[in-house]
């Protein structure tokens, strides 16, 4: 690790007067017939290339008070709805799945969840808002991916690569995901996308979009439709006991999806229903005779006014309801499968949020707010089970405050915030912050500090033991982050980070003991300690042909990692199912007006996880060899006809076997990934006069 | 022994945060003379004011009167013709159809701003948060968008002294007060 810091030390004491400025278009006369607009994109020292427009671009997720990301206090990307869809992403995996620190792996019953940095993060521990509804469900706290969201419609995505509690609360431990889709004004008018993925033996996607906005005047609204089906793999599962199945028909994928946007002067609304239907026949591990439907039904409701006080005090008071269906094990199981639980909870939360926004002077911005909330879950139907108050009806309420301070002093940008969550199950948790963001010419660099929480989810509490005594998981992460700027066209970034979990939320199916007392069977503990520390580098460049982006991630648990089931016995600085090294490459190269053409590639290093294939002594411990994914994507922009787009590409191309291995000893083989696929994709815009 | 040398590496860096000075960045003059021009094709004055001579007035010294006099002589307002004077008496500011008061003077905006009531005279600061002592339009440089130009705009210290804003100025401005 030392070494580690001492070349980032290098890299930051080298080159510090190396700036050079284009002052071209400030010295010639055409700047004389520019319009107002055109000089609104000009610095003081010359115009903005495409790339600085982006890395200077403002982010609103870091800090709720937009700031360039390059300023903004914390380690950020930026994913354009350019970028997406040249690569011809075909759902949320792939697109992230490029960004540093981001992997995926198999949870159980068939979900794919997300790990960052290291850390399986899946439940609870990363927030994924989509046009800022919290799309974790509240039981768990998990997410599930795989052609779930909707990427045709999206318009950026700003990730947090660190932790978010500060302003988010509980599930933004280790990181934020931010979904912004297409405006009224984004989409002007009606829009069709068609999307058809062919793996080796069966379809990998079949899904259709179509979406339509307008803004009149202060009146602005969008309504997009998502629907389709789409399979997890077309190879075969295997279990521990010599069970075997195909994934194409025992995995389904299935999304649909609606989103209402509407905004009138100072008020905005924001409608989702989300059903994502899918079918599970590994459930936790051990196949059962025939697929079962795993549905997550969800639906978000938020009312929002952004009320100016004056010229300096914002005020916005939110109303948020959303109730969910996760995990709908509904179905009545065939005889011999009587591993299969019956799981069919329904659980709303309602939540209240005001928020103030005070503009001291130009250089001092003030935010502070408060936040209510109750959790409610109620056992439905078919499940027979109760909640440990021995009732089929629990609610929890949560109350917090918040508060940040953005001073913009000469020396540096210093960010204060910190945030106080009380839970009527659970406790309090409070979690600070410090920021320090200083831009000089062409470098920038970030020194973080934060803390961050993991509010259990109501079955967390419910499945706890010893039962009742679940508590908040806290982390400490410090960031280290250098950017530097060599040209008009490149960027480059450089950052460290330094994670701390204490009393991380376990998820169990062996015996746990605790205080001398062992407990047994399905339950969440709070362990000692889990994290890890590493490096992360992206390098991008941009320019008239196309861009490019290279990065870089490594990770160690560097002795921080006491929690059993994450652990490698065979390699102590890894945890199960992620690559201590992982690379990306996303690129585009435009042909011509109308063609481009974009290569991406993951490469991962080897892996470890637990897989039926290896013989029982070796505890069926694994280690997989590197993993190289290389996709390629090619797009004819007005084709034919103006505002019709058609692209075709091959993801997986090496055929490599892609597995998401279980991040924690719990029982599962590693989840079958797609093999190689034939993409098509056809979008018409029609655009409205404006 | 690897806490004491991740904390030496913070202090370093920390110092060497504190120790850097930014090169100072301000606004190009050159810029700021062409969106000067550029506001009076947004902005409609009175009839009395559309006769004679369109008269920018800069008030005391600034680099800003030798920018402007470099292409502003060659455009014309409608069909006035543009010139550029020097101002430093407060009796003559009323004169001007645009009077720009260097950030050196922002001291006597209250007293330009006084001068000015009640006449269709646009007052223009370098500047932001100027829009609420007087000023019509402050353009300063966004340093949280990579040093771009940009304007605040307080349209009712315009239109209260008889001038005519155009909605597209309203929407181009980062700060409005309405």
């Amino acid at each position: 690790m030392r070494k580690i810091y001492l070349t980032l030390f290098s890299f930051l004491s080298f080159g510090w007067a190396a700036w050079a400025q284009d002052n071209s278009i400030l010295d010639s006369a055409a700047i004389y017939n520019m319009t107002l607009e055109q000089l609104m994109n000009i610095k003081s020292s010359g115009v903005s290339s495409e790339l600085e427009s982006l890395i200077n671009s403002l982010i609103g997720v870091a800090s709720k008070k937009p700031m360039s990301s390059r300023k903004s206090p914390s380690i950020v990307t930026l994913i354009t709805q350019e970028e997406i869809e040249k690569s011809g992403a075909r759902d949320l995996i792939d697109v992230l799945s490029l960004v540093p620190g981001i992997n995926f792996a198999s949870d159980v019953a068939g979900v794919v969840g997300i790990g960052m940095r290291g850390n399986w993060a899946n439940e609870g521990k990363v927030l994924v808002l989509l046009d800022g509804q919290e799309m974790n469900e509240i039981m768990y706290s998990t997410l599930q991916f795989g052609n779930h969201f909707d990427v045709s419609q999206i318009k950026r995505i700003e990730v947090i690569r660190g932790p978010g509690s500060a302003i988010y609360g509980g599930y933004a431990e280790y990181g934020v995901i931010s979904i912004i889709t297409k405006s009224g004004e984004d989409l002007n008018g009606i829009s069709a996308n068609v999307s058809y993925g062919q793996m080796t033996k069966s379809y990998g996607e079949r899904d259709v979009t179509v979406s339509a906005g307008k803004k009149i005047g202060d009146f602005m609204f969008s309504l997009a439709g998502f629907i389709g089906q789409g399979q997890r793999s077309d190879l075969t599962y295997n279990d521990f006991v010599g069970n075997h199945y195909p994934m194409n028909g025992n995995s389904a994928l299935n999304p649909g999806t609606i989103n209402l946007g509407m905004s009138y002067k100072d008020w905005s609304l924001r409608a989702i229903y989300d059903d994502y239907q899918t079918t599970t026949r590994d459930n936790y591990g051990t196949a059962l005779s025939q697929a079962y439907p795993d549905d997550f039904k969800s639906g978000y409701f938020e009312l929002k006014y952004k009320g100016k006080i004056n010229d300096k005090l914002t005020i916005t008071p939110k109303f948020n309801y959303l109730a969910q269906l996760p995990w709908n094990f509904a179905a009545a199981p065939a005889p011999q499968d009587a591993a299969y639980t019956t799981y069919n909870e329904l659980a709303q939360r309602t939540k209240g949020n005001i928020t103030l926004s005070y503009d001291a002077t130009s250089k001092i911005n003030i935010i502070a707010g408060v936040e209510a909330f109750t959790d409610k879950a109620t056992i439905l139907g078919l499940d027979t089970t109760h909640f440990d108050n021995g009732s089929r009806t629990i609610s929890y309420f949560n109350s917090a405050a918040f508060f940040q301070a953005l001073v913009k002093s000469k020396i540096a940008y210093l960010t204060v915030g910190a945030r106080f969550d009380n839970n009527s199950s659970y406790g309090s948790s409070f979690v600070p912050r410090l920021g320090i963001t200083k831009k000089i010419e062409k470098w920038n660099f970030k020194l973080l500090y934060s803390e961050a929480f993991r509010a259990p989810g109501i079955d967390d509490i419910n499945y706890s033991l010893p039962p009742g005594t679940i508590k908040p998981e806290t982390t400490q992460t410090i960031e280290l982050e250098t950017g530097y700027q060599p040209g008009a066209n490149s960027y480059i970034t450089v950052n460290l980070f330094d994670i701390t979990t204490f009393n991380p939320i376990i998820y169990s199916v062996d015996t746990v003991v605790i205080n001398k007392v062992a407990y047994s069977g399905d339950a969440y503990t709070n362990q000692k300690q889990s994290g890890s520390i590493g490096i992360e580098t992206d390098y991008r460049i941009r320019s008239t042909w196309g861009y490019l982006d290279f990065n870089y991630a490594y990770y160690t648990t560097a002795g921080k990692d006491d929690v059993p089931v994450y652990q490698v016995p065979a390699n102590t600085n890894m945890t199960l199912a992620f690559p201590a090294n992982k690379f990306n490459l996303s690129a585009n190269f435009n042909l011509g007006k109308s063609f481009s053409i974009a290569p991406t590639a993951s490469l991962l290093g080897r892996r470890y996880g637990y897989d039926p294939s290896e013989p029982a002594s070796e505890n069926y411990l694994k280690e997989y060899p590197p993993l190289l994914l290389a996709n390629i994507f090619i797009t004819w922009n007005n084709c034919i006809t103006k505002g019709l787009k058609i692209g075709l590409g091959c993801y997986n191309m090496l055929n490599s076997e892609d597995l998401y291995i279980q991040p924690y000893n719990g029982g599962h083989p590693p989840l079958p990934g797609p093999t190689r696929e034939f993409v098509a994709r056809i979008t018409y815009n029609l655009n409205a006069k404006k | 022994m690897k806490k004491t040398a991740r904390l030496i590496f913070l202090l370093l860096l920390l110092t060497g945060l504190a120790s850097v000075h930014s090169p100072a960045q301000s606004l190009n003059y050159k810029l700021e003379s062409v969106f000067i021009y550029n506001f009076t094709k947004y902005i409609d004055w009175p009839a009395d004011k559309q006769t004679g001579i369109f008269i920018i007035g800069v008030f005391g010294q600034s680099p800003l009167t030798d920018e402007l006099g470099k292409f502003v002589t060659t455009k014309k307002v409608g069909e006035l013709s543009i010139v550029v004077k020097v101002i430093s008496n407060m009796a003559d500011v009323a004169q001007c159809h645009i009077i720009y008061v260097p950030v050196e003077q922002n001291g006597k905006l209250w007293e330009i701003s006084a001068a000015c009531k009640g006449k269709p005279t646009l007052i223009v600061t370098e500047k932001p948060g100027m829009i609420t002592r007087g000023a019509g339009i402050s353009i300063f440089l966004d340093e949280d968008d990579d040093y771009k130009t940009k304007f605040e705009l307080n349209k009712t210290a315009i239109t209260s002294n008889g001038m005519l804003v155009s909605s597209n100025l309203l929407n181009l401005a980062y700060k409005l007060i309405k």
